[in-house]
């Protein structure tokens, strides 16, 4: 009976330059969702995630992407793709990138689903999740990756291309950002506190 | 701890469940806003939560399958060309080598020995003028020649002559050590020490390919 070890994705991406498509198909299960959920977060735009999406895996195909396993693991890699990808659409303003309005928050609504909870404090992750979406580019990242998506550190550090202090520094200001955002918001009083239960589930 | 030093630390306190002790126990605005962080992250893990079952559509990976098949079959097809490569690629390092001999033996053939300066340069004619060589033209090329060699950036000490070409790094050289006229020097916006009492001062010319003068040297 054959070991049922999951194979690594160095091990994966040396069968898809085989031309294996079962590895591909298998590497791509494995780290669509992540790079999916990345882009989505970072734009607020389901079209862009997907073209990103498209366009890592794609990169992986045609061995374009350069990956060199010495550097860094390979779902951290895709990561650094998808970011310039990102990056690079919305700096065309390709997508439908959620626009800010002047309270600086965007105008639309990101489209993850949202479970059913109570209404003050759907309102609020609501709110929150707009805020994350209104921060400066170079904190929204750090705040995906290390809050949203729970990378350590240093994977963060290697898939932005920047030091582990600097990721340390820009998840503190983005925090700092988040809740000013928070309190500035439409219900100063209840937009913080309405989180506040959320300390009895740590 | 202090309040700073407190924050510094924050992420790192936070994560090993270290926040609480410590400083916050003492300090009222920090455990406040200790409180306001947590919160905060509680709220945020809750959107990696709600979200962690998301993925991209698939319709996307219909199209990644059909276009690894489609790269597949390309590199199928293309390998047996890929099989003749190493005798061309050979082939072809080999002419390019051949040729690069040839052309640097070509450039490293001994350098005429320039000894005057056309009088149709612009800027050497008025540096040239009255000018006398003060030592042998091949000893003082060959000395700078190997001054060049020994720091690689000696032409950077020369100040390019205005209207002159330009120098690039392939140009056939040649430097001229020669009296100048003080008053040409001084027209070209060097100090070349007004207060002197000699009319002319020592330099090293460069001189181009052409034999026109590109840029100047002061000796002293």
């Amino acid at each position: 009976m054959p070991s049922a070890s999951p194979e690594s994705d160095d091990e994966l991406l040396l069968r898809i330059r085989g031309g294996d498509e079962q590895a591909f198909a298998q590497l791509y299960r494995k780290r669509q969702g992540m790079i999916y959920r990345f882009a989505l977060h970072m734009s607020g735009s389901g079209a862009l995630a997907e073209d990103v999406t498209q366009e890592v895996f794609l990169a992986l195909i045609r061995g374009s992407c350069g990956y060199d396993p010495e550097r860094g693991e390979l779902s951290n890699y895709l990561f650094g793709i998808a970011r310039k990808l990102v990056l690079r659409h919305m700096e065309r303003g390709r997508a439908d990138v959620a626009l800010e309005s002047e309270d600086g928050l965007p105008a639309q609504a990101p489209e993850l689903a949202v479970q059913p909870v109570d209404l003050t404090r759907q309102e609020t992750i609501e709110l929150l999740r707009r805020a994350v979406l209104s921060l400066p580019s170079r904190y929204r990242e750090v705040v995906v990756l290390c809050d949203l998506e729970e990378l350590d550190y240093a994977d963060a550090a290697l898939a932005i291309g920047c030091a582990i202090g600097t990721v340390r520094s820009r998840l503190h200001r983005a925090r700092a950002l988040l809740l000013e955002k928070l309190n500035r918001g439409r219900r100063p009083a209840t937009a913080v506190d309405a989180l506040k239960p959320a300390r009895c589930q740590i | 701890m202090n309040c700073q030093e407190f924050w510094n630390e924050m992420p790192e306190l936070a994560r090993d469940g270290e926040a609480e002790r410590g400083h916050a126990q003492e300090c009222e605005d920090c455990a406040a806003r200790l409180e306001r962080h947590r919160a905060l992250a509680a709220g945020l893990r809750r959107i990696g939560r709600e979200s962690a079952e998301v993925a991209a559509p698939p319709r996307v990976e219909a199209g990644l399958l059909a276009e690894f098949r489609a790269h597949a079959g390309l590199a199928a097809h293309r390998r047996p060309e890929t099989r003749r490569f190493p005798l061309l690629a050979w082939m072809s390092a080999a002419a390019a080598v051949v040729a690069l001999v040839a052309l640097v033996a070509r450039d490293h053939r001994p350098a005429p020995v320039q000894r005057s300066v056309p009088s149709s340069s612009r800027a050497a004619g008025a540096l040239v003028a009255q000018a006398e060589a003060e030592e042998p033209v091949q000893a003082a090329m060959e000395r700078t020649a190997a001054a060049e060699d020994e720091t690689g950036e000696a032409i950077e000490d020369f100040i390019p002559l205005p209207y002159a070409t330009s120098v690039t790094p392939t140009d056939d050289l040649n430097v001229v050590r020669m009296q100048v006229q003080r008053s040409a020097v001084l027209a070209l916006g060097l100090s070349a020490g007004a207060d002197e009492d000699s009319e002319s001062v020592l330099a090293d010319v460069l001189l181009g390919p052409d034999g026109m003068a590109r840029a100047i040297r002061l000796v002293e």
